[in-house]
């Protein structure tokens, strides 16, 4: 492999620290933002009846859209055609004391696009769990969200838990393609590093290792969840029964 | 990288073709002309001179700052003229031609910006550079202490951060920002080359380590071409506005 002077001593070992950060910042505020925003969108998509129609097709519009264009190109649409508009900087304005544009811009675009396919995990989610489920929710008196965020919802989370693992680990690879609008993330640091010193597979090497990190810490993360949902590895979910969920309302 | 010492120049009088690696986005070393789909500007006349010089038709190909090392030592390309600074650093991984082009670096500015010069930058400042290329370090070297950075995959994309306010500034080498300058007036974003040059900026191009034969004729080219004038023609026909006397190219 030859020599790692140029990632395990200064500066490189500092560039690729700095990288780290802005990278580990892109991919929480991308993951927090995309799974809020997808649990939105998908229960917009699930309303039933006339009145909600109009916002249904909204969001399915939106959904094929943002999940039908290449990242990169909604990324340099977002960093250098939004953040062109003098009123959209000045919106921004508050942020930049701790957050250049080019890394809102990221983090809008990484959110954007993420939240898209989350939406539809959490739709098909939503959408697989039995109706009587919700018919007999409503039928023990609570109402259309008091049921979602009970019963539905919950049993949904248990479902989707492995798909939306998947969304959160793209998210965070993905956050190396803002470096096209200029932020030093990790994978651009690894360039640095090889336009320094013409010695880039250790630096790429070193980049790959983090990222399996920061990945396999999310699978963990997401492992847990999955247990506090109360899934037994290796067993299928059994939906609770509504006199259960009875009994934890009352 | 193979460790057999490269005999291009064989090679490429057996071919009767010599690839070289040029830009296709830094005016007016190398750029697409509005309306044209042929590769055209300063690099790419010379190339094309040498060839004839060397009586072998020359092949371009598109590299970027990032790639034109890596794909000159892949073996994608057996010359590199792609407005590359000579550098130290660069010397250990290539071979150099003589030099055939210099000029300082500088820095770019709005034309309705307060900024005289290097001296003027600060923590208050950004200047916009590229990634893969030594002008960030030269700069900071030279600036204020504090002076903010922000790099770019390529010079459109750094010009086009003072549009934004991302940047204050775009530091390269002058005839880079010339061409910056050019593309920036037509589109009606007026801007100005501001400051005297803080940094020499010797472009040569560029070959495999032990390419011995290629440069040797590609330098006795190049002088030969200085001889007849067709040097001097190719170089007003660029420069005659931005940099109108005519670099000397000196053997080495």
């Amino acid at each position: 492999m030859g020599n790692w002077d140029s990632v395990l001593t200064q500066p490189g070992l500092g560039m690729l620290w700095d990288g780290l950060l802005v990278t580990l910042q892109l991919a929480f505020y991308a993951i927090v933002l995309s799974t809020v925003l997808g649990m939105l969108i998908a229960l917009g998509r699930v309303t039933q009846g006339r009145r909600t129609a109009p916002l249904r097709w909204l969001l399915t519009a939106y959904v094929e859209f943002f999940r039908n264009v290449p990242l990169v190109v909604q990324l340099v649409f977002w960093g250098f055609a939004v953040f062109s508009v003098e009123v959209v900087r000045g919106f921004f304005a508050p942020l930049n004391a701790i957050y250049p544009n080019a890394f809102i811009a990221g983090v809008l675009g990484l959110t954007i696009y993420t939240s898209a396919y989350i939406a539809e995990v959490f739709r098909s989610g939503l959408q697989s769990i039995p109706k009587g489920q919700m018919e007999a929710a409503r039928a023990s008196g609570l109402s259309y969200w008091g049921a979602m965020f009970n019963v539905i919802i919950p049993q949904m989370l248990r479902t989707t838990v492995g798909a939306l693992g998947n969304q959160w680990i793209g998210a965070t690879k993905n956050t190396s393609i803002v470096l096209f609008l200029g932020v030093a993330d990790l994978v651009f640091q690894a360039q640095e590093i090889e336009a320094a010193t013409f010695r880039g597979v250790q630096a790429f090497t070193a980049v790959a290792l983090i990222f399996v990190v920061i990945c396999l810490s999310e699978s963990f993360l997401l492992a847990q969840l999955e247990r506090r949902l109360g899934k037994k590895r290796g067993k299928p979910t059994t939906p609770l029964t509504v006199t259960q969920v009875i009994r934890t309302q009352a | 990288m193979s460790d057999e010492p490269t005999d291009s120049l064989t090679e490429a009088l057996a071919d009767g073709v010599l690839s070289v690696g040029v830009k296709y986005d830094t005016r007016p070393f190398g750029f697409i002309p509005e309306g044209a789909f042929e590769v055209a500007g300063f690099d790419v006349d010379l190339a094309r001179a040498v060839g004839e010089q060397l009586g072998v038709r020359v092949e371009f190909v598109q590299v970027n700052s990032q790639n034109r090392i890596l794909n000159l030592n892949s073996g994608k390309v057996d010359v590199l003229m792609a407005s590359m600074l000579r550098t130290d650093a660069r010397d250990e991984m290539i071979d150099f031609s003589t030099v055939y082009f210099s000029d300082g670096q500088s820095l770019l500015v709005p034309a309705d910006s307060e900024l005289t010069g290097i001296e003027d930058l600060g923590p208050e400042t950004t200047v916009a550079t590229v990634q893969g290329t030594p002008e960030e370090a030269v700069l900071l070297e030279h600036a204020p202490d504090g002076v903010h950075t922000v790099t770019y995959q390529s010079w459109p994309d750094a010009l086009q951060s003072l549009y934004r306010g991302e940047a204050q500034a775009v530091t390269t080498t002058v005839g880079i920002l010339y061409g910056l300058q050019q593309s920036s007036n037509a589109a009606g974003r007026p801007m100005e080359i501001v400051g005297e040059p803080f940094a020499d900026g010797p472009i040569a191009a560029g070959f495999r380590e032990g390419d011995d034969e290629l440069i040797q004729a590609f330098d006795d080219a190049l002088l030969e071409l200085q001889e007849t004038g067709t040097y001097e023609d190719i170089y007003l026909r660029w420069w005659s506005d931005a940099l109108p006397d005519v670099y000397e190219i000196e053997a080495r």
